[in-house]
């Protein structure tokens, strides 16, 4: 396939993999990415329980349910025009909402009734996703949201105390919507806890190997194997290991090559990451290499905690999650660890939020002398915009 | 206007001795207007022409133009950059080639023709840029891009000279002749353009609102300026630099005047590119990124492994 037939994200995802074709790992990643969401669905009609979720702390909470968490957002990232469509001529969003969520709406519209029933919503997403929530339960999908509260800079002590027994408590609220008991099986939670431990730890040491291989794992897959590899394992996690353990036998085994450390651009990514995969490849072609991610895993859980209170205490040290003053920390970790002559912050249209956050962020660095292009960019599916592309290249010709 | 200027005539004299012998060719094509210039033997030819659906023939066309009036052959022009939104899609099978974003481009091309130059207003046809420029060698230093919206942005005075009966010089020579600029306040050219038809329809002078419009797409710009911190000197390029009253309208907004260089800056761009072949053929630039559809070295090394 060449570049120019590129058309869908699918076709990016068959793409990514010829681009990779010296490893097998990654194209057993691209492909579990390509068969994720139709996979879990198959397995829930053949009776395996599996529920849509945003899939990040829970994870191991889900997993030790016997759940398999199907992530939303993957569905709306593999999405198409007709999703959006939907959204905004059927349920009348207004164009100017966040794509994602409109993506991820017309996903659901369309699976009404035959295929997984159950939502398990937060009240960290935004606001439109809340939304969505509430229209989707109209449509005869069972939502469950609970309220994940936020963790103030300096919150410590009697606090910090009252918060965790809130979250504990949400938390069997989850596992007996799941399974109709408050009862948690800590052993088998205990377990997953150290199978997601184990995969950070060996996914944080193939980022680290990045830094030697830039061009190894492009941008794609490295965001495949970050965003929803980790989170959610693609629903597989034995499979998602194996193929984990494998990139890092590949990468280990494979000679620094100096020429590649000459010519690279290494460059931090801050801010979602949406459909627009050719921005990807515009960096990867123009010789760029995201080898620092805001989504990069900080801690694993706590192992010297109940499995319930690590998960709770997960996201509450976690600074990946909440305020921008807490992302801003791990992206200048990014900045210094892969030595970054530029940060790309990346929002979708529509997403007022993250459009604070940026600009915050831009100006912060611009202080410290990293350059940063401020993006916005599409959930919807096709190719980025012509405009967007000249950013994109400007950008790296600027550091070049 | 001359199509052939010999390089002292136009470059800045602080770096025309950078620049070689090499015969290069730049193409600048944009959403309107397409540009070529051919740097050959101590003198630069420049091209212009509209641009067509098909980018390959627009650029074929201006080649042949180019090549024509310069009366040199195309086997010897050794290398092409191409630029604009239309770079993408060049092709030119006996002539090694690369394509250079059009920021880098105009921000090499307008320090060669000022090299003074610390900062560029370039508005085109489908968009606004300001580009903050290294003033020893010519590179962005940083840059900020209007996309979103039409105002700001060449379409905009275009459409706006057609509600009024009047071309786009006659336009900006309109502005020129107001005594009271009308008030533009609509950030959108789609209210703007009601904007337009009701304060004719109020028999408010026609170089009043001209003024009015350059006024509004001035501001709009201004503020990608302010967000850059733009200082002189400053050079206005793209393809609405040459409409005067957009020129008046910035330097009163921005509070001081734009630096007049030897060359019409709607050819920065080309400029800047026919330079960039040069520094490639000199092996200062890499001579090839990687273009769509080709395997990568990486891939191809590891795949023999």
């Amino acid at each position: 396939m060449n570049i120019d037939e590129v058309i869908t994200q699918r076709d990016y995802l068959d793409y990514t993999k010829q681009v990779h074709s010296y490893s097998n790992a990654i194209g057993r990643l691209v492909e579990l990415s390509h068969s994720y969401i139709t996979d879990a669905e198959e397995a829930h009609k053949q009776g395996k329980s599996a529920i849509w979720a945003n899939g990040f702390w829970e994870t191991p909470l889900l997993y030790a349910c016997g759940v398999v968490p199907v992530s939303f957002a993957e569905m709306g990232r593999l999405s198409d025009k007709e999703a959006m469509e939907i959204a905004e001529n059927y349920y009348q969003f207004p164009v100017e909402t966040c794509s994602m969520v409109k993506c991820v709406v017309g996903q659901w519209h369309r699976r009404r009734g035959t295929s997984i029933k159950k939502i398990l919503g937060s009240s960290g997403a935004c606001e439109p996703f809340n939304l969505a929530w509430e229209i989707m339960k109209k449509e005869g999908y069972e939502v469950y949201n609970i309220d994940v509260t936020y963790r103030a800079p300096g919150t410590e002590g009697k606090r910090l105390d009252q918060l965790i027994d809130f979250f504990k408590n949400e938390l069997y609220g989850v596992v007996e919507w799941l399974t109709g008991s408050r009862e948690i099986d800590e052993v088998r939670l205990q377990t997953e806890i150290r199978r997601k431990n184990r995969l950070i730890h060996k996914v944080k040491r193939i980022l680290e190997l990045r830094l030697s291989h830039p061009f190894y794992l492009k941008s794609l897959p490295t965001i495949l194997l970050l965003n929803i590899g980790l989170t959610n394992y693609f629903g597989k996690p034995e499979e998602f290991e194996e193929v984990v353990d494998e990139l890092l036998a590949e990468l280990e085994s494979r000679p620094v090559d100096q020429q590649e450390l000459d010519r690279v651009i290494p460059l931090v990514w801050a801010g979602g990451t949406g459909q627009e995969f050719g921005i990807y490849e515009a960096i990867d072609q123009a010789g760029g290499s995201l080898l620092g991610l805001r989504t990069v895993p900080i801690k694993p859980y706590r192992e010297d905690v109940s499995p319930v209170e690590a998960l709770v205490r997960y996201l509450y040290d976690n600074q990946n999650g909440g305020a921008a003053v807490y992302s801003r920390q791990i992206i200048e970790n990014e900045v210094a660890k892969v030595n970054a002559r530029g940060l790309v912050l990346y929002g979708y249209i529509g997403c007022s939020f993250a459009s604070v956050d940026r600009e915050m962020w831009r100006n912060y660095f611009h202080q410290k002398g990293i350059p940063s292009i401020n993006l916005e960019g599409s959930y919807q599916t096709g190719a980025p915009t012509g405009q967007l592309m000249t950013r994109v290249k400007a950008f790296i010709e600027m550091l070049s | 206007m001359s199509h052939e200027h010999a390089f002292h005539q136009v470059i800045d004299p602080t770096v025309v001795s950078e620049l070689r012998n090499d015969k290069t060719l730049g193409f600048d094509l944009g959403s309107r207007t397409s540009k070529a210039v051919l740097l050959a033997d101590g003198k630069l030819h420049t091209a212009i022409i509209p641009t067509g659906i098909y980018m390959q023939q627009t650029a074929d066309k201006l080649f042949a133009r180019i090549l024509k009036q310069s009366g040199y052959a195309r086997d010897q022009v050794r290398y092409i950059v191409g630029t604009g939104y239309g770079r993408i899609a060049l092709s030119f099978d006996e002539i090694p080639s690369k394509v250079v974003t059009e920021i880098s481009c105009h921000a090499m091309g307008a320090h060669f023709l000022n090299a003074k130059v610390k900062s560029i207003v370039d508005i085109g046809g489908q968009d606004s840029k300001a580009i903050k420029v290294d003033t020893r060698n010519g590179k962005v230093v940083e840059f900020i891009m209007n996309d979103k919206c039409a105002a700001g942005t060449g379409r905009f005075l275009e459409k706006a000279a057609n509600l009024l009966g009047l071309t786009v010089e006659e336009l900006g020579q309109a502005a020129l002749q107001a005594d009271k600029p009308s008030d533009i306040s609509s950030q959108c050219v789609v209210f703007a353009e009601s904007e337009l038809i009701s304060l004719n329809a109020r028999g408010e002078r026609r170089e009043n609102i001209a003024a009015g419009i350059h006024l509004a797409t001035a501001r709009r710009v201004k503020n990608l300026v302010n967000r850059l911190g733009l200082e002189p000197d400053l050079v206005f390029s793209g393809g609405v630099s040459n409409n005067i009253g957009m020129w008046k309208a910035l330097e009163d907004l921005l509070g001081h005047s734009i630096s007049k260089v030897k060359l019409d800056t709607v050819y920065a761009g080309a400029l800047g590119a026919s330079i960039l072949a040069q520094k490639t053929l000199a092996g200062e630039e890499v001579a090839e990124k990687l273009r769509p559809g080709k395997t990568s070295n990486l891939a191809a090394s590891a795949s023999a492994n």
